[in-house]
């Protein structure tokens, strides 16, 4: 396999295509993991956020309730000192309020009711089965003077909460509302107190660390003493940075590291005894899911890269190869087009190409099968000649119209400076073969129409005959046979010359005309043209029939040649001169001077008698002497009009302007002469007279067929 | 140009053959001059071999035509070519002349 220079171009795009599917897979992964990160970061966030305040509403909820069932009751304790034993009821009333409360009792100071022992603590208990229990406590032996909840409540002279705490008898967690007792002279008598249970919380907090297995939550007292947590105690050191920030009662978020673990801290504060609680959750485990996700996600990527470089890999050439013909193709198009353009540039195409002439009519027709053909004509006039060429090179397409373009080209040239049509032909001839690389050959046929002799000078280089039209009639010309142009280089053409007949249409095609298919491949036929062109001489008519008729004929099928047709009518000037002295004896020259001007012997009878009469009237009045002058008679010929021009150089005489005879004047009155300026102007169609340098002229014209 | 005459009483028959142009219509007038006597009264011309006829010769039948006019003559013209038909009727002379 050879590399060229395309390849590696390729394979470098597809590397590039690659890498930038790589660039944006991971931009477009970078974002989503930047935004899924953030996403569940807040929700994360906002759960913790959740359970803080659920927790907080709790907690402040429960001690509320506590705090007013006790405050309610201390008026009524305070007002039945006198009967100890109501205290129980007392008590029992607070727990059956309160279904939160674990128990509540009165410890009376010591020895207040020396009939009830040093301590009297009548209390209500509920048991695990749910039921009340009222007991005095003194009996259990514990001194409960040494309480935090009695001490406090004694030391502050007020309502207080205790931090949670164990509680001695069944271990569990607890916090104790007291308030002291006084009687009526202000003195403290007893302390009651009520024991909230905060196994509730315990759930809650445990709640709280959540899903997340090796999250924990932290509650801190006021003094920065962790009262609750999920760990049993077993608080990494880490989590003490948020301790200072608890105790302030500020609520917040914090990441905290303690031996390489990351982990999020959120913590607010709870109830209204500056309490502080804090959830921690490592990050591994809050992002756990989402970095399985984002991993899995890397290498479902990876791996679909890896397909996209393969399938590059394997198809990146056909790829490129196709990129490029698609690209070439479309450049090809707008190529094709402007060469189009060109070529259509090339052939002359304004109709009649030459208005002011009246000896020539024109109309072509080119229609290449593709955008751009290998057909050619051209035509032009230069040194009073027309040069005309046909032509078709083998194949169509674009090599074909480089062809085409050169061939009009060597053709123009040539036929600029050279006299003949076969001498521009063996020119056109020897340039193109000495160049024909790829054996493409021309056929053409080239005519040099004299304008002024209408004699036609022709060359044909294996072309097509031409058609000669006259009204209904249409005949092939005999030609002589040359090879096609760029064959052979110096081969000699031979030329051939003829006259074509006066108003005829000389009728030039390419094989698309014949050749032309209908649907069924059956040719349009020589037969059919002819018959087209036996129905009009006039160019235009004939093209544009001509060109009907194949349409008619192929009826949409597909062209498959380029069609091409020149139609040239020539009306030829014949012209005669005849000069006579001013004698009436000259006039015998007449006759036969108008003869083969006016074929028709009545119009030839009528001019002859015209011409006379006004050489008459110009040997009569021109000159003074016969013999003395000349006169001039020159006849022309044109599109069946004869024209005469008689010029002498005698005085100025106006024959025009004489008055015309009365020719309804009664017999004796008629005057013997004068009919000869009224017959010339019965007789001719115009008859003009002009005076120049210091000649006479009088023109007369008839149409004489 | 060629002219043959007859003359019976007084009445002259001409045969003019060919051209009757304006060379020829001089030696016409000329002939004319010389064999159209004071006796003659009717003229009449034989115009089947007359193929051409010029203004010229138009003056020559004039001159005919004027001079035995008052002699209460006519001037006949026979067989006449249509091309020398169509300038007589073009003249308007036709309607002068004893057409037969």
């Amino acid at each position: 396999m050879k590399i060229s220079l395309k390849d590696i171009k390729g394979a470098i795009q597809g590397l590039g295509v690659l890498i930038l599917a790589a660039l944006l897979l991971q931009l477009v992964s970078g974002i989503q993991y930047y935004y899924t990160k953030k996403s569940i970061e807040n929700e994360a966030r906002k759960l913790a956020e959740i359970r803080l305040k659920n927790a907080n509403l709790l907690v402040e909820a429960g001690m509320t309730n506590v705090e007013v069932a006790v405050q309610n009751v201390t008026n009524f304790v305070r007002d039945n000192l006198d009967s100890p034993d109501r205290m129980f009821d007392i008590t029992r009333g607070v727990m059956d309020l309160n279904m939160s409360l674990a128990e509540c009792g009165l410890l009376f100071v010591p020895n207040y009711y020396p009939k009830k022992g040093r301590a009297y603590h009548p209390a209500s208990l509920r048991t695990p089965e749910g039921t009340i229990q009222t007991i005095d406590l003194n009996r259990d032996g514990f001194n409960y003077y040494t309480r935090p909840w009695y001490n406090d409540a004694i030391a502050k002279d007020g309502a207080n909460w205790t931090d949670p705490y164990f509680s001695h008898s069944d271990n569990n967690l607890i916090c104790t509302f007291s308030t002291p007792i006084k009687d009526n002279d202000g003195k403290v008598v007893a302390v009651l107190y009520a024991d909230i249970s905060l196994e509730w919380l315990r759930q809650l907090i445990e709640e709280g660390a959540g899903e997340y297995k090796n999250a924990y939550s932290v509650i801190l007292n006021k003094l920065g003493e962790p009262v609750i947590d999920t760990r049993n105690g077993d608080i990494p050191l880490g989590f003490f940075a948020i301790e200072e920030p608890m105790v302030s009662q500020e609520r917040g978020e914090q990441k905290i590291t303690y031996r390489d673990t990351v982990s999020y801290a959120f913590y607010a504060p709870i109830g209204n005894h500056g309490w502080s609680m804090a959830i921690v959750c490592p990050e591994k485990e809050i992002f756990a899911d989402f970095r399985r996700i984002s991993t899995r996600l890397s290498i479902l990527s990876l791996l679909g890269l890896l397909i996209l470089g393969f399938i590059m890999f394997m198809t990146g050439r056909g790829f490129a190869k196709l990129r490029k013909e698609e690209g070439k193709r479309e450049r090809m198009e707008k190529e094709l087009n402007i060469a189009h353009g060109i070529q259509m540039g090339m052939v002359p195409k304004v109709f009649p190409p030459f208005p002011e002439r009246d000896d020539i009519e024109i109309y072509a027709y080119l229609n290449a099968a593709r955008e751009v053909g290998g057909d050619l004509y051209d035509y032009f006039i230069s040194d009073g000649k027309l040069w005309f060429s046909i032509g078709d090179v083998s194949g169509k397409g674009v090599p074909a119209s480089l062809v085409m373009a050169v061939t009009r080209s060597l053709f123009r040239t040539e036929a600029m400076h050279q006299s003949s049509p076969e001498v521009v032909m063996k020119a056109v001839n020897d340039s193109m073969a000495e160049m024909n690389e790829t054996n493409m050959f021309v056929t053409m046929f080239i005519g040099c129409l004299d304008l002024d002799s209408g004699e036609l000078n022709f060359c044909n280089a294996g072309h097509n005959p031409p058609v000669i039209c006259t009204s209904g009639t249409a005949s092939r010309i005999q030609l002589k046979p040359n090879l096609p142009l760029s064959l052979i280089n110096g081969y000699t053409y031979i030329g051939e010359s003829m006259t074509i007949p006066d108003g005829g249409t000389l009728f030039l095609y390419t094989d698309g005309l014949t050749e032309a298919e209908n649907i069924h491949k059956n040719l349009f036929g020589e037969e059919r043209m002819m018959e087209v062109l036996r129905k009009s001489t006039v160019p235009s008519e004939l093209v544009k029939g001509m060109s009907k008729a194949v349409s008619a004929y192929t009826d949409g099928a597909e062209q498959n040649d380029d069609l091409t047709m020149l139609a040239i009518r020539f009306w030829g000037t014949r012209r005669k001169h005849l000069g006579i002295k001013n004698e009436i004896s000259e006039l015998n020259s007449v006759p036969e001077f108008i003869e083969d001007l006016c074929p028709d012997p009545k119009i030839q009878s009528e001019v002859n008698l015209a011409l006379e009469e006004a050489l008459v009237n110009i040997v009569d009045y021109a000159y003074d002497k016969p013999g003395s002058g000349t006169i001039d008679i020159d006849a022309s010929v044109h599109r069946n009009v004869l024209k005469l021009v008689l010029t002498d150089s005698g005085k100025p005489f106006d024959p025009t302007a004489t008055t015309a005879p009365d020719i309804t004047l009664p017999p004796d009155q008629r005057p013997v002469g004068g009919l000869g300026i009224f017959l010339v102007k019965k007789l001719m169609d115009t008859l003009d007279y002009e005076r120049k340098d210091d000649k006479n002229i009088l023109t007369m014209t008839k149409k004489i067929c | 140009m060629e002219i043959n005459s007859e003359k019976k009483g007084n009445c002259l028959s001409i045969s003019a053959k060919g051209r009757l142009d304006t060379v020829a219509s001089r030696e016409f007038m000329k002939w004319t001059d010389n064999n159209l006597g004071e006796d003659i009264k009717d003229v009449v011309l034989d115009c089947s071999d007359l193929t051409y006829i010029s203004s010229s010769g138009l003056r020559v039948l004039m001159t005919i035509y004027k001079t035995i006019t008052p002699r209460q003559g006519t001037l006949s013209l026979k067989d006449l070519t249509p091309q020398v038909g169509e300038v007589l009727n073009i003249t308007g002379m036709a309607s002068l002349f004893n057409i037969e």
